[in-house]
C-alpha cells in the first residue's frame, strides 16, 4: 500500500514452530530476531515504504517511551498476550493513536480497528482470564491432569533446574504451635526443604557427570517425589476422608530396568511417541532420561526455565506429571496432550493469519482516505471476525460505542510533561487544584493503588515526584470533594522544563465501579493453563504491504507500524 | 528433518487437524493454473502448512514489471525468466518439504490427457483459462473423476471463489456440540448410576464433587415426574437453587445452573443436514472403495430401530473428583463401543465388506454432525438474483452482482483475449447484458451491478496485493479442508467486496 515509514516492533527471536505460517522466515533465520528478519525480508522486495526494526518489549518504557507512540499515524497490533495488548490499548488512549486491533486462534480471527474514545476500546469488553488452582489442589490433592501437569511445570521443574518457585511455597503460618491446622504447611516446607536439597544434588551430579557417570542422584529424586512424599501425604488423614488415597510409587518393580539402561549408555535415546500415552516404565524412563539430560545442560546453562519447544523441559514435565497422575489414579496423557496443557498452546495456521493480516490492513485504509479524520474512519471502519463455519465466512459489524463502565476508556486522562527530579508532590497537588478548578483538595494515587496524598496524608508532600514514579508511569488525580470525575495523567519526563498540565474537560463526579471479585484469595492462587477462552490470539503475521495501482497520495508520507510482540507464550 | 522436527515445525496446526490431517496433507499433489499474484497468495498457504507437490501450469509465461510490482514473490534475482520458473523458486525456499514442479507443457496440451489429472488432490485456475472450450474441458476431465476444482479470482478490490467439487463427505466437521450427555435419555446403565447416588445422604465434599450432568438428570427427572414435560431451564435453576444448595458455594451447582439449558435438548432430534444424508443414502450405493455409504445406511438403522444416534462418547470437563469423575467417564466410552459395535454388526451383516477401527471410531463420534456437499459445474444459478432482489439485505446482493461482474468478466475475456480497462465499460456492460440473458433470470439490470462493473474496469486488471492476500487466505484455507476433508468446506461459492470488508456465500 506504499505507506511512507513502517516501524516494526517485537520481543522475540524466531521459532521451528512459527514457519509453518511465516512467509517472511526461513530455517536459518531460527534464533534471529522476528523484527529484524522480518523487516530485511521484506526489504529485499523493492517497494517505496522505509521500514525500521525494533527488537526489544513493547512495555519497556526506556525504549519506547510514549513520544515513541506519538509519532505514529496509525498502530497495528499483533499481540499473543492480554497483558501486551491492554498496554497497548492504554498507549492509544493517551495518545489518542487509533489502532488496529488483531487476532488468530485457530481458523477463526478477528480485526478490531479502535478510534480511541469514539469507538469501543480494547477494555471495553471484559476479557476472560485463564482458570487458576488453588495451590494445595496442586500440592496435595489433584484430581484432574491439568493439576499435575501445573504441579510438573510450575513447581517441580523450576524448583530442580530453574530459579525456584517461591510462590508456591506456603508462607509460614504466624503461630508455628497452630499444630492441626498448619500440618499441611508444614509438610510442604519440609518437602521443599528436601527439593532444596535435590537440587544440590543436581547441581553437584552436573559438576561430576564425567566420564563414568553416576546417576544414583536420578533415583533419590524419583524415590524422593514419587514415594516419600506421597507417604507424607497419606499421613495427614484429614485430606483422605471423603477422597480416595494416592498410592505411592513402589519404584523398586522398576529400577532394575532402568540402571540397566543407564549402565549400558542407552538411556539417552528412549524417545516415547509423542501420540501415544507410555506405560508407567516409558514414563519412568523418560524421566530419567530428560532429568540425565537438564542436569548435563545445567553445567553451561545456570538455569533452565520451561519452554514448551524445548524438547528435554516437555518430556520431563510430560512424564512427572503423568507419573503423578498414575500415583492418584489420574488418567495419563501423551505428549502431545501435555504440550498443549503446560504450553497454553493456540492453534495457528497460515491462512488464518494471511486472511486477518489483510483485513487489519484493508481497515486501515478508511483512516488514511478519510484525510486521517477519525470521525469519518470510526464510521466507515467495519469490525471484522471470520469462522470457519463457511455459511458466515467473513462477518462485519460497525464499530461499537465506548463502554460507558470500561475502566479504561471512560476515564479522562492526558499527558502531564514535568521534570520528576524537581517538581515536589506539594507543587504539583497546588498546580492541577488551579489548573482544573479543584474545589478544595485531591487525592493522587499511583496506578497500582498506591496513595501519595491525600488531606490526611500530608508526609510525602515535600518530595519530588521521582521518589514515587518514573517516566512514563500513570497517576490517579481525584477530587475529595467528589464533584469533578477522577481523571489520569501520564507523567511525561522532561528534565528542567516547567510543568504543562494537558487541557482536559472533566466530567462530574460518577459512583466507581465496584471492582469485580477476581477468585476469593487472591494469595492462594496459582494463575496458569487452560486455554484462554475468548481471547483471541495471534502470534506473528506477515507485511500485508504492497506497491500497488491504488491512488495513495505520494505527497504526504504516511507513518505506520506493526507490533509483533511475543511475550509469554511462544 | 527427522520426524521430531516435522512434529515441531508443524506443532501449531496439528493442534487443528490432527497427525492424520497432517499426514492426508503431506501425502498430496496440488496442481494450479496461472501463476498471478493472487495464485502465489494462494500457494504460499499450502506450502508453508507442508503440502507434498505443487504442480504450476503457467504456459512458459514471462515475468513482467508489472507482476514484480504485485507480488511478494517474484524477486528479480532470479536467472529464470518464467513467472512459474521464479515462484517455483521462492516457495522452494520457503518450506523444503514441499516438492514444487513446473509444468513445461501447455494446458491445450495436457487436456488432452485425462489421465495425466487424476494424481492431483485438488486443482486451482488463478483467473481465467484461455477460452470457455478449456474450461468446459477442465472442468469435465476434474468432475468424471471427482477431484475437487478451486477457481479464484481477484481484480481491485473485488474477489470470488467457486468451488466445484462433485461430492464430498466429511465426517470430521469438528463441530462444537458433539458433547452428549442424554440429560433425557439416560441409557440403563447410566440410569443405574445415577439411581446409585443418594444426594441427601452425601456429605457436604462428596456432594460437591457429583458431576454437574448427574445434577441435571436427576432434577430434570424430578421435575419431570412432577409435571410431566421436559422442564425449562429457569424451572431446573429454581429447583437447584432452593432443594439442592447448602452452603452456596458449590461449584457443580454453579456449573449445573450455567449449563441448565441443556436440558431443553433433546437427544432424539437430529439436524437436518443428517436427515438429508440419511434421505440419499437410502439409495445410494456408494463406491467400493469408501465404506462412507454403507455406513450411513448402517446408521440409520439404528437410529430408526432405538430413536437415538450412537453415543458420541465425548464428555465435558466437570466439577468433581477424580473417582467420580472417571466412573462416569467410563460408562459414557462402554456406552460408546457398545453403540459402535453395534453400528458395526448392522454394517457386517446387512451390508458386507469391512472397516477400519478408526475409521469407524471417527464416523461414530461425529456422526450427528457429518455433511455431505454435492457440487455443481454450473456457473450460475438464475433463480440467485431473483432472490437476492427480493431479500431485505441490500449487501447480499452487492455481494452477489460482484460475483456476477466476474463472469462478465470472464467472457469478455473470452471474447477480447484482455482484461477490461476505463474505456471497455460498455462493451463489459453489454456481455453482463447478455450473460443476464442467457440465465433468463431478470427482467431488468440489478441495482447496484453496473457500479460494481465500472469497478472492475477502473482496476484495469490489476491485482491489489492486499486483496489477493485476503482471497488467497481463505483459498488456502478450503484447499486444506478439501485435502484433510476436515472442517466445513465451502459450499459452493463466495465473493469479497473489499471496500466494504463484506463477504457474501450462495450454493450454485
Ligand atoms: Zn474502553
Amino acid at each position: 500500500m506504499n505507506y511512507g515509514e513502517i516501524h516494526v516492533l517485537d520481543l522475540d527471536t524466531i521459532d521451528l514452530s512459527n514457519l509453518n505460517r511465516q512467509f517472511l522466515f526461513r530455517q536459518k533465520d531460527i534464533k534471529a530476531s522476528k523484527a529484524l528478519t522480518a523487516v530485511k525480508a521484506v526489504q529485499h522486495m523493492n517497494h517505496a515504504s522505509k521500514l525500521v526494526a525494533h527488537h526489544g518489549n513493547i512495555m519497556d518504557t526506556k525504549q519506547f517511551p510514549l513520544s515513541f507512540f506519538q509519532g505514529f499515524d496509525m498502530i497495528f497490533n499483533a499481540l499473543d498476550n492480554l497483558e501486551a495488548r491492554m498496554y497497548v490499548n492504554k498507549v492509544c488512549l493517551f495518545t489518542k493513536v487509533p489502532l488496529m486491533e488483531s487476532g488468530t486462534t485457530g481458523l477463526q480471527g478477528q480485526v478490531q480497528p479502535i478510534y480511541p474514545y469514539l469507538t469501543e476500546c480494547f477494555a471495553c469488553v471484559p476479557k476472560s482470564t485463564p482458570k487458576a488452582f488453588p495451590v494445595c489442589t496442586i500440592r496435595s490433592t489433584p484430581s484432574k491432569p491439568v493439576h499435575c501437569v501445573t504441579w510438573a511445570k510450575n513447581f517441580l521443574f523450576p524448583q530442580l533446574f530453574g530459579p525456584g518457585s517461591s510462590d508456591l511455597i506456603p508462607t509460614k503460618g504466624q503461630n508455628e504451635d497452630d499444630d492441626e491446622d498448619d500440618d499441611e504447611t508444614k509438610n510442604s516446607l519440609q518437602e521443599a526443604n528436601e527439593l532444596i536439597e535435590l537440587k544440590f544434588s543436581i547441581v553437584r551430579a552436573a559438576e561430576d557427570l564425567g566420564d563414568s557417570p553416576d546417576y544414583s542422584f536420578v533415583d533419590s529424586i524419583i524415590t524422593k517425589i514419587f514415594t516419600e512424599d506421597i507417604l507424607r501425604l497419606l499421613r495427614m488423614e484429614n485430606l483422605w476422608t471423603s477422597r480416595s488415597k494416592p498410592t505411592p510409587l513402589n519404584y523398586s518393580e522398576y529400577s532394575l530396568v532402568i540402571k540397566n539402561l543407564e549402565d549400558s549408555g542407552l538411556i539417552e535415546d528412549v524417545k516415547l511417541s509423542d501420540q501415544k500415552i507410555g506405560s508407567i516404565l516409558e514414563n519412568l524412563q523418560t524421566f530419567v532420561k530428560s532429568t540425565i539430560r537438564l542436569t548435563k545442560r545445567l553445567r553451561l546453562e545456570k538455569e533452565i526455565y520451561f519452554d514448551k519447544d524445548d524438547q528435554d523441559a516437555l518430556e520431563f514435565v510430560s512424564s512427572s506429571s503423568n507419573l503423578r497422575s498414575y500415583i492418584f489414579d489420574i488418567p495419563l496423557k501423551t505428549e502431545f496432550e501435555v504440550k498443549q496443557i503446560a504450553g497454553n498452546i493456540i492453534p495457528a495456521v497460515a491462512t488464518t493469519n494471511a486472511i486477518m493480516a489483510g483485513f487489519s490492513a484493508l481497515s486501515s485504509i478508511h483512516y488514511f482516505i478519510s484525510g486521517k479524520n477519525s470521525h469519518v474512519a470510526a464510521e466507515a471502519s467495519r469490525m471484522v471476525y471470520d469462522s470457519s463455519v463457511p455459511e458466515r465466512f467473513v462477518n462485519t459489524s460497525k464499530l461499537a460505542e465506548p463502554n460507558k463502565n470500561c475502566k479504561q476508556c471512560s476515564i479522562v486522562r492526558g499527558i502531564a510533561n514535568l521534570d520528576i527530579g524537581t517538581l515536589t508532590l506539594s507543587k504539583f497537588r497546588q498546580q492541577l487544584i488551579e489548573k482544573y478548578h479543584y474545589e478544595d483538595d485531591v487525592a493522587i494515587a499511583t496506578s497500582d493503588s498506591r496513595l501519595l496524598y491525600d488531606f490526611d496524608f500530608e508526609d510525602n508532600l515535600e518530595r519530588p515526584l521521582k521518589d514515587f514514579i518514573r517516566d512514563g508511569d500513570v497517576l490517579l488525580v481525584s477530587d475529595s470533594e467528589e464533584i469533578l470525575d477522577h481523571i489520569e495523567l501520564l507523567i511525561s519526563d522532561h528534565e528542567g522544563e516547567e510543568i504543562r498540565l494537558p487541557d482536559l474537560t472533566i466530567p462530574p463526579f460518577r459512583e466507581q465501579q465496584e471492582e469485580e471479585e477476581e477468585g476469593e484469595e487472591d494469595d492462594e492462587i496459582v494463575a496458569e493453563l487452560g486455554n484462554s477462552d475468548g481471547i483471541v490470539i495471534l502470534d506473528e503475521e506477515e507485511n500485508p504491504l504492497k506497491r500497488s495501482n491504488e491512488e495513495t497520495d505520494e505527497s504526504s508520507p504516511i507513518k505506520k507500524r506493526k507490533i509483533d510482540n511475543l511475550v509469554v507464550l511462544d | 528433518m527427522d520426524d521430531k522436527d516435522v512434529g515441531n515445525k508443524y506443532d501449531r496446526q496439528v493442534r487443528l487437524w490432527s497427525p492424520s490431517g497432517q499426514k492426508c496433507l503431506s501425502n498430496s499433489s496440488i496442481c494450479l493454473i496461472n501463476a498471478n499474484t493472487t495464485a502465489s497468495e494462494t500457494l504460499k498457504n499450502l506450502v508453508l502448512p507442508g503440502v507434498g507437490r505443487i504442480t504450476i501450469i503457467d504456459n512458459s509465461r514471462k515475468v513482467t514489471p508489472n507482476d514484480l510490482a504485485s507480488s511478494f514473490f517474484l524477486s528479480d534475482s532470479s536467472s529464470d525468466h518464467t513467472r512459474a520458473g521464479r515462484l517455483a523458486n521462492t516457495l522452494s525456499a520457503l518450506n523444503p518439504d514441499v516438492e514444487i514442479l513446473v509444468e513445461q507443457r501447455s494446458l491445450s496440451q495436457l487436456l488432452f490427457i485425462p489421465s495425466y489429472w487424476s494424481e492431483f488432490s485438488c486443482v486451482i485456475v488463478s483467473q481465467f483459462l484461455e477460452n470457455a472450450d478449456h474450461e468446459r474441458l477442465l472442468s469435465d476431465i476434474l468432475w468424471r473423476i471427482n477431484v475437487c476444482l478451486i477457481e479464484v479470482n481477484s481484480i481491485g478490490f473485488y474477489a470470488t471463489l467457486r468451488i466445484k467439487y462433485r461430492e464430498q463427505e466429511i465426517v470430521e466437521t469438528h463441530d462444537n456440540n458433539t458433547e452428549d450427555l442424554r440429560l433425557d435419555f439416560p441409557w440403563p446403565e447410566l440410569q443405574g448410576h445415577i439411581d446409585s447416588i443418594n444426594l441427601d445422604e452425601l456429605d457436604d465434599q462428596s456432594f460437591s464433587n457429583v458431576p454437574y450432568s448427574i445434577i441435571l438428570t436427576k432434577v430434570y427427572q424430578r421435575l419431570h415426574k412432577r409435571t410431566g414435560k421436559r422442564p425449562t431451564p429457569s424451572a431446573v435453576r429454581k429447583f437447584i437453587q432452593s432443594e439442592l444448595r447448602r452452603n452456596g458455594e458449590e461449584t457443580n451447582l454453579d456449573e449445573a445452573s450455567n449449563r441448565a439449558i441443556l436440558v431443553l435438548k433433546d437427544s432424539r432430534e437430529i439436524p437436518e443436514s443428517l436427515t438429508r444424508i440419511f434421505e440419499e443414502g437410502e439409495n445410494n450405493d456408494g463406491s467400493a472403495d469408501s465404506p462412507f455409504w454403507p455406513l450411513v445406511k448402517a446408521l440409520y438403522f439404528f437410529y430408526h430401530k432405538h430413536g437415538l444416534l450412537p453415543l458420541s462418547g465425548v464428555l465435558p470437563d466437570m466439577e468433581s473428583d477424580t473417582e467420580q469423575y472417571i466412573a462416569l467417564t467410563k460408562l459414557y466410552r462402554d456406552k460408546f463401543e457398545a453403540d459402535k459395535k453395534e453400528i458395526k454388526e448392522i454394517f457386517e451383516d446387512q451390508y458386507g465388506g469391512t472397516v477400519s477401527d478408526s475409521y469407524l471410531t471417527t464416523f461414530v463420534k461425529n456422526c450427528k454432525f457429518m455433511r455431505v456437499h454435492r457440487g455443481s459445474r454450473e456457473s450460475f444459478k438464475a433463480s440467485l438474483l431473483t432472490e437476492e432482489s427480493e431479500n431485505e439485505d441490500p449487501q447480499r446482493l452487492s455481494n452477489l452482482n460482484i460475483y456476477v461482474g466476474f463472469l462478465a468478466l470472464k467472457s469478455f475475456y473470452y471474447e477480447y483475449h484482455r482484461l477490461p480497462s476505463v474505456s471497455d465499460c460498455s462493451e463489459l456492460r453489454a456481455t453482463a447484458i447478455s450473460l443476464l440473458c442467457h440465465y433468463q433470470s431478470v427482467r431488468n439490470f440489478p441495482d447496484g451491478l453496473e457500479k460494481v462493473l465500472d469497478e472492475i474496469c477502473r482496476a484495469r486488471g490489476s491485482e491489489l496485493h492486499n486483496i489477493c492476500a485476503l482471497i488467497g487466505g481463505i483459498a488456502g484455507q478450503e484447499v486444506i479442508k478439501v485435502i484433510t476433508n476436515q472442517y466445513v468446506t465451502l459450499d459452493n461459492c463466495m465473493s469479497f467486496d473489499g471496500i466494504k470488508a463484506q463477504g457474501g456465500t450462495w450454493r450454485i
